[in-house]
């Protein structure tokens, strides 16, 4: 199971995400997104301990950078794996995510 | 129903029948405690009154027997005590006319001047009626005329001496008055008796005969020994007592009686039927016996000597006697048991033993003790009676107490039980259709079982509603999961599955296969000629499952190859597919596409990849090889987006493999993915396969990795092996 640890600090959300984003953690996400979104223009994802993502994962990191582009705002990933950076290339994810 | 009602209406019994039988146990052991110990205390009653009957006939036969010895005892030592008495007054008559004569005796000696002289004469031989004075002398005496003189005087006591003799309430035979020098003076009625056979007188010498010996020996009064008197013919007894005249003996006065006169003393003293009485002397002689025979007989002139006799107990007796112990006991004579009294003497030489049969003694106990028997035997008999007639009145009572409880016990338990049968039924009623249970006045019963009906009726009303609910949800559900089958099916249908595909067609062997993980899947695939020389093949991976990802993956597949047909590059048909899919995609929904058109004449393939997995290829004679490409996004995010073409030569004998994610990322129970490495794995120990067993093969594989771990996720796989136009004929 994920474990999502989130900080709001102004605009900016930074959400820390750690084991297994899969079909069963993704709603919780999900929630923590729709949230976030009102109050923020930056999300900045840390994938430091995040172990495995599947497809369900893909589509709230997919919903979150589509909400930030609608408000005109920014998304970032930081610290992805080599495993989930081979998923964000596998998927082309790499070519519209800002990996930093 | 009918059956199960039946059931029912069995254990409907159960309790009724529960109740009923604990009734009649409790009843039953009351009845049967009740009775047994009705009948323990009459067998107790019965015991003490059979104890109490014998010890009383215990105690009075005891006592009798104690009062009847005791009685006895005293009886017979009264009557040996009087009987001693008679004889005493006997021997005292003689006495008492003998003691009475010696004063007189004495001063006629002293004083012979003052009295006459009688003529006396010598005994005549003829009978006479009246007492006559002889004069007898020892034979040849000459008396002097003094001594003649003297007997003369002495003649004077003639009256006083006949007085005595004829006195009625003596039994005085004789009387004597003898004097030392043999004469005597003999006054009796026998006077004929004196003469022998030739007609001469017997010599009489008085100081030869026993009564003179004694009296002289004795100086004083003699009782004599019983004699027989060959003078008189009969028995006798004897007294004697000496007259002294200045210490000097002057005379002997006797008097004797028949020894019948203390026979018939003792002979008419009575003691009951068998008492009677015996008199032994000191020296063991039978004075008196009334037996002739045996250990106590009689014999003339006392011949019989008990101290000879075996009778150990009776010569002990007589010692006892002797000794003036007086006593009561019993003894055995001749076989016989009597009671004797002992220690009773007349005179101090005599004894009087006084004998009383035992059975004498004991008959009125015994005869009481059976009388007393019988009564008790009577009363027992009565006793038995009702205690029989009660022991049967309890029995009934108890039976009857056992009937009536039996019928108030069911009475009871009808009742008690009557409304839960009824509930129980009503409750067994409840089926199907029918499923209220009404509340009934039988039910009012003010216990538990109202209670209990109470909760039945909320019960079944809550139940009934539960189960409409249920019925819905239920319909629902089955509604639906009718639905996602058909849906299922459709989904599966869409899919080409018949292989080989085309059949003609000997360029290429082509060959792919779909697992869903869930009822519908995400997975699809696709494959049709755009033209004779052009073969699509698609392959996808909604994200998602279920119902949404099923329709979304139908209308990408429908889309994708409506516009393949139409014509253009992988890239373009891509481009447009996804334009059209982002319309009005507010789920945000996606799909990986791999699609790749095979020229068939030269084997060129172009490929275009949204999302897709990485292609794997492997060229003839030589391994399967992953092509790491440039993926494109996913379809269906983002508008507009630009997706690029890949081009491939795929010579005779060159096979190309696609797959979905489902392949690299089934996982095990250990929670670890197959990944790229088992794939390849995988599909190199198969490379020299032909195309048909190639997948089945690959898919064991998987399943040996997965084991019993459920699949999570769709598993796609599509083969195409190139052979060529050259090849194809």
């Amino acid at each position: 199971m994920a474990e999502i640890k989130k900080e709001i600090t102004g605009n900016t959300i930074n959400i820390a995400l750690s084991g297994a984003l899969n079909s069963k953690s993704a709603p919780e996400l999900h929630e923590v997104i729709m949230a976030a979104v009102p109050q923020v223009t930056e999300m900045n994802f840390d994938f430091s301990d995040l172990e495995y993502l599947t497809s369900a994962g893909l589509r709230e990191i997919l919903t979150a950078q589509q909400e930030m582009d609608d408000k005109g705002g920014k998304l970032t990933i930081a610290n992805v794996s080599r495993d989930i950076m081979d998923i964000f290339k596998v998927t082309g994810f790499l070519k519209i995510l800002t990996i930093v | 129903m009918s059956e199960t009602g039946k059931k029912k209406n069995k254990a409907l019994y159960g309790l009724r029948a529960k109740i009923f039988r604990l009734c009649i146990l409790l009843i039953t052991a009351a009845s049967i405690g009740f009775a047994i110990f009705g009948i323990i205390q009459l067998i107790n009653l019965r015991t003490l009154t059979r104890k109490s009957g014998n010890m009383q006939i215990e105690s009075v036969k005891q006592e009798s027997q104690e009062y009847m010895m005791t009685q006895t005892a005293n009886n017979m030592k009264d009557v040996a005590w009087a009987t001693s008495l008679c004889i005493f007054d006997e021997i005292w008559m003689i006495e008492y006319a003998a003691e009475s004569l010696i004063d007189q005796v004495a001063e006629i000696i002293a004083f012979p001047q003052g009295y006459h002289e009688y003529w006396i004469e010598e005994p005549s031989n003829t009978p006479t009626n009246e007492p006559v004075l002889q004069l007898l002398m020892p034979a040849g005496y000459n008396p002097s005329e003094e001594e003649m003189e003297i007997v003369g005087k002495l003649a004077s006591l003639t009256a006083i001496m006949r007085g005595m003799i004829q006195d009625p309430n003596t039994d005085i035979l004789d009387i004597m008055i003898a004097l030392p020098n043999g004469m005597t003076l003999d006054m009796d009625s026998f006077p004929d008796r004196k003469f022998k056979e030739d007609g001469s007188l017997y010599d009489y010498d008085p100081r030869l005969r026993s009564w003179w010996i004694g009296a002289v020996q004795t100086q004083e009064g003699f009782i004599g020994t019983p004699t027989y008197s060959e003078l008189l013919g009969l028995e006798v007894l004897e007294y004697a007592v000496p007259v002294y005249l200045e210490d000097e003996l002057v005379a002997v006065v006797e008097s004797t009686i028949m020894l019948d006169s203390i026979h018939s003393v003792i002979e008419t003293v009575r003691y009951g039927n068998s008492g009677f009485g015996v008199l032994i002397n000191d020296d063991g002689r039978i004075i008196y016996s009334p037996n002739t025979t045996g250990e106590l007989a009689y014999k003339i002139d006392m011949k019989s000597d008990i101290r000879a006799s075996s009778n150990e107990k009776l010569k002990s007796l007589l010692e006892e006697s002797k000794k003036g112990e007086v006593g009561f006991t019993d003894i055995t004579i001749d076989g016989k048991d009597y009671y004797v009294a002992y220690g009773s003497k007349p005179i101090d030489t005599w004894n009087l033993f006084m004998f009383v049969g035992k059975e004498e003694v004991e008959g009125p106990t015994q005869n009481l003790l059976s009388e007393m028997d019988s009564v008790n035997k009577d009363t027992m008999q009565e006793f038995e009676k009702n205690y029989r007639n009660a022991a049967i009145i309890l029995l009934i009572v108890a039976v009857l107490l056992v009937i009536s409880a039996a019928i108030a016990a069911r009475m009871f338990s009808d009742r008690l039980t009557g409304p839960i049968n009824r509930m129980t039924e009503s409750v067994g009623n409840i089926s199907g259709d029918h499923f209220s249970f009404e509340m009934d006045d039988i039910y009012h019963t003010g216990d538990e079982i109202e209670v209990m009906a109470g909760t039945f009726q909320e019960l079944s009303a809550r139940t009934q509603k539960y189960i409409e609910e249920i019925t819905q949800i239920t319909a629902e559900k089955e509604r639906i999961g009718t639905e996602l089958r058909v849906a299922a099916k459709i989904q599966e249908d869409m899919l080409p599955k018949h292989f080989p595909i085309f059949p003609d067609r000997k360029e290429f062997d082509l060959y792919a296969t779909m697992s869903p993980a869930k009822e519908v899947g995400g997975d699809f695939y696709d494959m049709f000629l755009i033209d004779e020389d052009h073969l699509c093949l698609v392959m996808g991976d909604v994200c998602g499952k279920g119902v949404p990802a099923a329709l979304f993956m139908a209308i990408s597949k429908a889309m994708l190859k409506s516009r393949a047909q139409s014509g253009g590059t992988p890239s373009e048909i891509l481009h447009d597919v996804n334009n059209s899919l982002c319309e009005g995609n507010d789920e945000n929904m996606f799909v990986t596409v791999w699609l790749g058109i095979l020229t068939i004449s030269t084997g060129e393939l172009i490929q275009a990849s949204a999302g897709h997995e990485y292609p794997v290829i492997k060229k003839k004679g030589e391994e399967y090889k992953l092509i790491v490409t440039d993926n494109d996004l996913v379809i269906g995010y983002i508008k507009g987006f630009k997706y690029n073409d890949l081009r491939f030569e795929l010579a005779p004998g060159d096979s190309f493999f696609m797959y979905t994610d489902g392949l690299p990322e089934a996982t095990n129970a250990e929670d670890k993915r197959y990944e790229i490495e088992g794939m390849m794995g995988a599909l190199n120990r198969h490379r020299d396969d032909e195309p048909w067993e190639f997948l089945p093969h690959i898919r064991e594989e998987v399943d040996a990795f997965v084991k019993e771990a459920p699949q999570f996720d769709d598993l796609t796989m599509l083969i195409i092996r190139y052979n060529g136009k050259e090849n194809a004929l």
